[in-house]
């Protein structure tokens, strides 16, 4: 039945117009925003790269070995911490863990040089050093977020004898599989032509690429939706995080780029064993410690199906994995996912 | 913004006091209120309102210019808007900028189907939406096609302003299209006349001093025309794409008319219809058809833009200005030597742990950390640590190398806090070598 009058539809743009004139007034009450909200310390900083340690407010027992997070080069990590009620880190911390992270900051044309090696053999290597120093362990815990959990397969499997425990969450290792939509995107792009022009990828042209993934809903839809939490200022507040989380999206250093988007999206070469990074071979078989391995049901960058092959290449016989129903940003952030996810991960670390 | 101030709370009223008299005297000029309207709220006068000067601005009703049955209520938005924006801080304004535009397109949907509601029934009115949509889409197809040579004057075959399109993957590329700009290439023949003459400038011979000169410029030509075709190759599809959200929303349509499903609201058809695109753009995005398209699309971006770049960089040598080649040398020279540093560093701790193990067994074995007592006070001998550190090493009690030396990890990490050393401490290792320093 189609049942729309002419008057109805008069109410309803002025409605539209009533909500959004006066909801601009609520403005006034959002405030500052910030990136992240549990208190921290900068422990270490080199180039443009900072280590943060987790300041704990809790006095129960803590896992000796430190968690690092290694965050994805695309967006910035206080999607891990985004407000009080919905933080990962936070979660991960009132579960036993010693929480640390590393925020890559804001790549510009003078870090366009930076390789996979330098970024996974130097850069993450030293911040892996200086916490086995500081905590007197042989081994830590790693756990890698979407391209960051494919930076720390890598890592893990160039210093086996560094990591304890891998967790990693939302991280694509089989690249060619056939609901990955931004892989399908890819394979015809001339990625040499591309970065030899361009030089860094502009955030703007990764961001716009993501939200042209679902281009109606997240360019359009969304926003008629947010006209009906005009009203609520604290509604309001929260959907302003996340919109400042999903613009705020850094440069991507050029030959990093290259080699990701050739070697891993283009040549699928993780899974084949012919990644080479600075002097190293990746081999995944060389995973042998326990991995914990979560993904988003309803992943549209990173489809399950590109996570779960990861089980069948890696050497490791303590292999878990456990699935969110959500998608790739609900799975740090939504009120279900704070009272699974966390948990799972904080209880899988502590028992080993 | 600052959001607090009383004087942006005063402006926010009287702009809002504005709006608010403009959109009554627009809807209310019968004597209704838009909440009780119950007669036919259609003023004859409101093409005199200064809220709705144009009415012909909406791209989806290129036929209704004149039509006095369409109101426009996107545009009181749009112009309080301008009123209230500069009042908003950056990111504040960014974001609700993308709520008016998406509210505007909102209600250019529900103005339409008002405007259709004056004289058809509820049936004929989504028919007429539809028909609409489609003529819409039709004509954009129509003109990509005609355009082919005019990227310096495609205002015509620019996206529609429509539900999000706009904003879609189409856009991106567009942006990056057009802030080329193409400035940086000057005196091209034919060019500037806002159409490449093809044929005259390729065919013209390349001669004399000039001739590497011309020969680029004709290979831009070329490169200009393959990145045309596969702009309009590209768009095409999209056009084509978006008829068959239409026929499909038709279609979903015909299916609710017939069940138990109700479409009551503008916001119910909206919704439909974004449900509809998604659906119908999804399927495209993972076609080979679109994969392949994408990528000659870009990669025929991307070859235009080198060579327009390289010819740039040419008149920027020319008259002895930097590049971004020379710059790139030298950031990429930089971080080779970064990457050898760090090699070094590594290796000269590697060999100082070494020798310092060797030196702590010939002295004291069975000793943990070697310290060996003696007096020093000049703090400076530690690499990287200036007048400046030693004074703040001095504040917190630290006065010779052996306190430094015979500190735990700890105790290292806490002096650092102490004297903002951001990891310096660590990182240089300041324990190792005040030991080394005592040996030697």
């Amino acid at each position: 039945m189609i049942t729309m009058k002419p008057e109805e539809m008069l109410n309803e743009a002025s409605n539209i117009n009533k909500k959004i004139t006066e909801g601009f007034s609520n403005l006034a009450d959002v405030g500052e925003i910030g990136s992240g909200v549990t208190p921290r310390d900068t422990i270490y900083e080199e180039d443009k790269l900072k280590l943060f340690h987790y300041k704990s407010d809790t006095s129960g027992q803590k896992n000796p070995v430190p968690l690092l997070i290694v965050y994805a080069l695309v967006n910035r990590p206080y999607m891990a911490d985004l407000q009080e009620n919905r933080s990962t880190i936070k979660g991960l911390m009132d579960n036993g863990q010693d929480v640390y992270l590393i925020d890559w900051g804001y790549a510009d044309e003078a870090d366009q040089y930076l390789t996979m090696d330098d970024y996974i053999n130097g850069y993450i290597d030293r911040c892996v050093d200086i916490l086995r120093e500081r905590h007197n362990e042989e081994k830590i815990n790693l756990l890698g977020i979407c391209q960051g959990g494919t930076f720390s397969l890598c890592y893990s499997s160039m210093h086996p004898e560094k990591v304890r425990n891998l967790v990693t969450m939302v991280t694509p290792v089989d690249f060619h599989t056939q609901d990955n939509m931004l892989s399908h995107w890819v394979q015809n792009i001339d990625i040499d032509l591309l970065v030899d022009t361009q030089g860094n990828i502009s955030g703007d042209l990764l961001n716009g690429t993501f939200l042209s993934m679902k281009p109606y809903e997240l360019m359009g839809q969304k926003y008629i939706g947010v006209i009906d939490i005009l009203d609520s200022p604290d509604a309001l507040k929260n959907f302003m995080r996340m919109e400042q989380w999903i613009f705020d999206s850094p440069d991507q250093a050029a030959e990093t780029f290259r080699q990701f988007v050739k070697d891993f999206y283009q040549g699928n070469k993780l899974i084949s064993g012919d990644v080479v990074i600075g002097d190293k071979t990746v081999d995944l078989k060389n995973l042998t410690m326990p991995i914990l391995n979560i993904y988003a049901e309803q992943d549209h960058l990173v489809p399950p199906s590109a996570s779960t092959p990861l089980k069948e290449y890696v050497g490791s016989n303590d292999y878990k994995e456990i699935s969110f129903p959500g998608g790739h940003i609900g799975i740090y952030v939504s009120g279900r996912a704070q009272k699974t996810v966390p948990p799972e991960i904080g209880a899988w670390l502590s028992l080993r | 913004m600052t959001p607090t101030d009383s004087d942006w709370q005063g402006d926010w009223l009287k702009n809002q006091q504005h709006f608010w008299q403009s959109w009554a005297n627009m809807v209310g000029q019968s004597g209704s209120s838009p909440t009780t309207m119950g007669s036919n709220p259609f003023s004859p006068n409101m093409g005199s309102n200064p809220f709705s000067p144009n009415m012909g601005s909406n791209p989806f009703s290129p036929n209704m210019g004149s039509n006095p049955f369409f109101p426009d209520w996107s545009q009181t938005l749009d112009q309080w808007w301008q009123l209230v924006s500069p009042q908003a801080s950056d990111p504040v304004s960014e974001m609700f900028e993308r709520i008016v535009e998406t509210g505007k397109n909102f209600n250019k949907l529900a103005e339409q189907g008002f405007g259709f509601g004056q004289t058809q029934n509820q049936e004929d009115v989504v028919q007429s939406w539809l028909d609409n949509m489609k003529k819409g889409f039709e004509d954009w197809s129509k003109q990509i096609s005609t355009n082919k040579f005019s990227l310096f004057d495609n205002k015509d075959s620019s996206i529609p302003e429509w539900m999000g399109l706009n904003k879609g993957a189409l856009e991106i590329w567009d942006t990056l299209a057009n802030s080329i700009g193409l400035g940086g290439i000057p005196d091209i023949p034919g060019l500037d006349k806002g159409k490449v003459e093809v044929d005259r400038l390729l065919k013209s011979p390349a001669l004399g001093q000039w001739r590497e000169h011309q020969q680029q410029l004709q290979t831009i030509a070329q490169l200009l025309i393959e990145f045309q075709e596969a702009d309009q190759v590209y768009k095409l599809a999209f056009a084509q794409m978006s008829l068959r959200s239409v026929e499909a929303l038709r279609q979903r349509l015909s299916n609710i008319s017939s069940n138990e499903e109700k479409i009551s609201t503008v916001r119910d058809f909206y919704d439909l219809w974004v449900d509809v695109n998604e659906e119908i753009y999804s399927e495209f995005a993972m076609t080979d058809e679109y994969q392949v398209l994408h990528g000659d699309f870009v990669n025929a971006l991307m070859a235009l833009r080198k060579e327009t770049n390289a010819f740039t960089e040419k008149l920027y040598k020319a008259v002895n200005l930097p590049t971004r080649s020379e710059l790139n040398t030298i950031n990429k020279r930089l971080q080779e030597q970064r990457r050898e540093n760090i090699q070094l560093r590594n290796e000269i701790k590697r060999l100082a742990s070494q020798i310092a193990s060797k030196t702590k067994k010939k002295t004291k074995p069975s000793s943990k950390i070697q310290a060996i007592p003696k007096q020093d006070k000049d703090l400076s001998k530690i690499k990287g640590v200036g007048p400046k550190i030693v004074e703040k090493l001095h504040t917190q009690g630290i006065e010779t190398l052996e306190q430094i030396a015979k500190m735990q990890l700890a105790e290292l990490e806490k002096l650092d806090e102490q004297i903002g050393g951001n990891g310096r401490i660590l990182r240089d290792q300041w324990g190792i070598q005040a030991n080394q320093l005592l040996n030697h």
